[in-house]
């Protein structure tokens, strides 16, 4: 026999897992091109916010102007200057479905005898709202046109008539310095926050392509007649069993490895330095995470009649559970406290609370502990993912 | 009559069970959907929350020079800023006194928003950092243009006209409520339409069912199709039957996951039971007729018409706000007309009709375009069946 023919032999069982895999790359593939089409996009929404200097946030403003006066234009004018104005409906159902879907933030009526009452120095009522009540955008544009009233009032009641309180106002307004900003120049690192957005939804893109890839491979080399027949062939089962786990961990770092190469691409300039080395490393261990659940996935599925359908139950139910507890879909400071209590048990809690510490902008000071907490964490999950997967495996072999 | 009678109940009973025999598509039917109401209530719960006001936390600073050539002003200031800080619901501002040094720390360290400075000319200075909350940033900035600018009339007045100066500090100190909030009558809890969006996806994984069906009775495309092709029965009576079966199997299980939403997780559905049943029967008609009518497209195979379903799930969802709330909205000021005829957009605004905006005219005008969609889609999986031989495979 040639040395080449004895070398494709030692590494059939490493072909044949690529070959199978290759036959299920759609299912993989349409998990790549979501994930592929979700960071190009937050890529875009950040590099947008990012670019922009201080300015007062603008909301959605609908003003309905039922007293048609000067003083009621100027309020009008002074809010259009400020805000986006958003054209009135007709309909007060359209105005409901618009402040309900937050297309307009807030709507706000100007009713008739609005200037006699702004003349008379009635502090009450002087204008209607509708808004999402509480809201901070509604606490916001109140404390706008309180300001604005209460200026064209101080004025008025200081002898000036309301034109000329009116252009008082405005020229009052018009001096009114800016906000110092401070840089922190010093301290905040201009780490680019999307490659952390990038590296936020990775986890949920690892364990489908992952679980799916290597898990379908290996639920199908488990079938019985598969199993069987490679039994009864020259290979040996430490050759088979090494080939399999050396294919599995090639699988899941090229998939790592393509992903960094994809994030290397779009943010070349912020994976520079020691917080994105962190980063990604992190992101390394999460892959082995993902390959340990993979495993143990297809330990639970194997002899079950579905077979590669539960490995892709198991995919779904643990990606979107995990992307939906941890926050990956939805940031954790907004889940509620039990919710983070329960997610303190998943892995991905331990690499999105480690990639949002590397994120905050505030500071560029590594939190050491935490990063060697987070780590450690990730690592017991591996060990305990593939403990329980060899004692699954091991009474299923007692069980045939 | 009786014959084709028997035989659709014959159909209808073997198809069930089939479905119920099927613990994938159970799963994905069943399961899934409870699962995934689930996760969206463990990570949409505290969404409204989120949009809530809370006193914005900012540092004041009176340096030591100021408090003693300005001990007046000073004091004014300290007055305010604490009568902001007052009421656990109301407080602008969650206040701390620092010197510079501390104030810029806690800055720093992103704990306030941001600085208000007490200048020696009477005015404030508000300093902020380059990556805070804008929407904060925007109020303290209001706040103390408000502050100045109420300085700059006093000082106006007293410089101009004199006499008028105790009416103007007089209305500086008037408690004022210069706007009126008009109360709504329904809910404007933003996360409501995830959950409805939710339960529009799961009546569209009918469509599941009801293409199954119609592959069933294709020869082409299956085993059971060629078997079903050879019996003396006709085949709209076997489709009928299998069709049946699969808006029963799919309402059973929308109504399973509607009742863990209501009963379980609280999501507000409305109060008017009836309406809601119906909303939902209409809703898996429609899932049931959009599986029967791709099922039907040419002779594709299985795994391209099921890949088009699927995108026509997705998307009907996605357009109806399942993965951005508001993109129903942005719908209706573009092309309202989508909105007419997405069998997702429809189920999800029955339910909006009944909870947020209580309008019984809306929700029938939405139960008539659902029918009218589902009777297109059902009537084009009729056209598109009919002419169908299979005499050599």
């Amino acid at each position: 026999m040639k040395a080449s023919d004895k070398n494709n032999d030692r590494n059939v069982i490493f072909r044949m897992f690529f070959q199978i895999a290759k036959k299920h790359a759609g299912a993989i593939g349409i998990y790549i091109f979501i994930f592929l089409m979700l960071t190009f996009w937050i890529s875009g929404v950040q590099q947008k916010s990012e670019t922009a200097m201080f300015s007062a946030d603008q909301l959605k403003v609908c003003i309905e102007d039922q007293d048609r006066t000067p003083a009621s234009s100027a309020l009008s004018d002074y809010l259009a200057s400020r805000h986006h104005i958003i054209a009135a409906a007709d309909d007060p159902q359209i105005t409901e479905d618009n402040l309900y879907y937050r297309y307009v933030d807030y709507v706000l009526t100007i009713p008739k005898g609005f200037s006699q009452k702004l003349q008379n120095g009635s502090t009450e009522n002087l204008v209607s709202v509708q808004t999402v009540p509480g809201s901070t955008n509604s606490r916001f544009i109140d404390e706008q046109i309180s300001q604005y009233i209460k200026a064209l009032q101080m004025y008025l009641a200081g002898g000036q008539t309301q034109a000329q309180a009116i252009q008082s106002t405005e020229t009052s307004l018009a001096a009114l310095s800016s906000p110092a900003v401070m840089t922190f120049s010093s301290n905040v690192s201009d780490i680019n926050v999307s490659f952390y957005y990038y590296m936020r939804y990775l986890p949920y893109v690892l364990l489908n392509t992952i679980i799916l890839g290597v898990g379908i491979v290996l639920t199908i080399f488990r079938k019985k007649d598969f199993s069987d027949r490679i039994r009864c062939s020259a290979i040996s089962g430490r050759s088979f069993e090494r080939q399999m786990i050396l294919a599995s961990i090639t699988f899941s770092v090229a998939v790592w490895a393509f992903f960094l190469a994809v994030g290397f691409c779009i943010y070349r300039s912020s994976m520079l330095g020691l917080k994105p080395a962190i980063g990604i490393l992190n992101t390394f261990l999460f892959t082995i995470v993902s390959l340990s659940i993979a495993y143990l996935s297809c330990s639970l599925s194997t002899g079950t009649k579905t077979g590669t359908s539960t490995v892709s139950m198991f995919a779904n139910v643990i990606s979107l559970g995990m992307a939906f507890l941890c926050g990956i879909f939805v940031n954790q400071s907004l889940l509620g406290p039990q919710v983070l209590t329960v997610a303190h048990f998943l892995p991905a809690y331990w690499y999105i609370r480690l990639n949002d510490r590397l994120m905050n902008l505030s500071t560029n000071a590594i939190d050491f502990h935490e990063v060697i907490l987070c780590f450690g964490i990730e690592i017991l999950f591996i060990i305990a993912n593939l403990s329980l997967a060899g004692t699954v495996d091991q009474k299923i072999r007692q069980r045939l | 009559m009786k014959k084709s009678v028997l035989n659709f109940v014959h159909s209808f009973r073997y198809y069930f069970l089939c479905c119920m025999r099927n613990r994938q598509q159970l799963f994905w039917c069943l399961a899934f959907p409870v699962l995934l109401s689930a996760l969206f209530f463990f990570a949409f719960s505290n969404l409204s929350k989120s949009e809530a006001f809370s006193a914005i936390p900012v540092a004041v600073v009176i340096e030591d020079n100021i408090q003693e050539s300005h001990a007046d002003t000073a004091d004014a200031f300290r007055k305010v800023t604490d009568a902001l800080s007052t009421g656990s619901d109301t407080a602008l501002l969650s206040v701390s006194y620092k010197n510079a040094s501390a104030a810029k720390h806690l800055l720093r360290q992103n704990d306030i928003a941001g600085i208000l400075t007490l200048q020696t000319d009477g005015s404030v200075l508000l300093s902020i950092s380059e990556k805070g909350d804008t929407l904060q940033q925007s109020i303290l900035k209001t706040f103390t243009d408000e502050y100045n600018l109420q300085e700059a009339v006093i000082l106006q007045t007293a410089a101009t006209a004199p006499a008028k100066l105790p009416a103007v500090l007089k209305t500086a100190a008037l408690k004022t409520d210069y706007i009126h909030t008009v109360n709504h009558t329904g809910s404007m809890d933003e996360s409501l339409t995830y959950f409805y969006n939710l339960i529009a996806m799961f009546c569209l994984y009918a469509s599941m069912s009801g293409f199954a069906a119609v592959i069933n009775c294709q020869a082409n495309l299956s085993d059971i199709g060629m078997r079903n092709a050879l019996t003396p029965v006709p085949r709209s009576i076997v489709l009928g039957g299998s069709l049946t079966a699969s808006f029963c199997i799919q309402y059973t299980c929308i109504l399973i996951t509607l009742a863990f939403n209501i009963l379980v997780l609280r999501i507000d559905f409305g109060s008017q039971l009836p309406l809601i049943l119906i909303s939902c029967a209409a809703g898996c008609l429609a899932g049931v007729c959009l599986g029967f009518a791709v099922g039907s497209i040419g002779r594709m195979s299985e795994q391209v018409k099921s890949a088009v379903l699927m995108v026509t799930i997705m998307s009907c969802s996605g357009l109806s706000g399942l993965y951005a709330g508001n993109a129903r909205i942005y719908i209706e000021h573009t092309m309202p007309v989508l909105n007419r005829i997405n069998p997702a957009a429809l189920i999800s605004d029955c339910f909006y009709s009944m909870v947020v905006c209580s309008s019984t005219d809306r929700l029938m005008a939405d139960l008539r375009n659902l029918l009218f969609v589902s009777a297109v889609l059902f009537l084009t999986g009729i056209i598109l069946e009919r002419g169908k031989q299979y005499e050599s495979l």
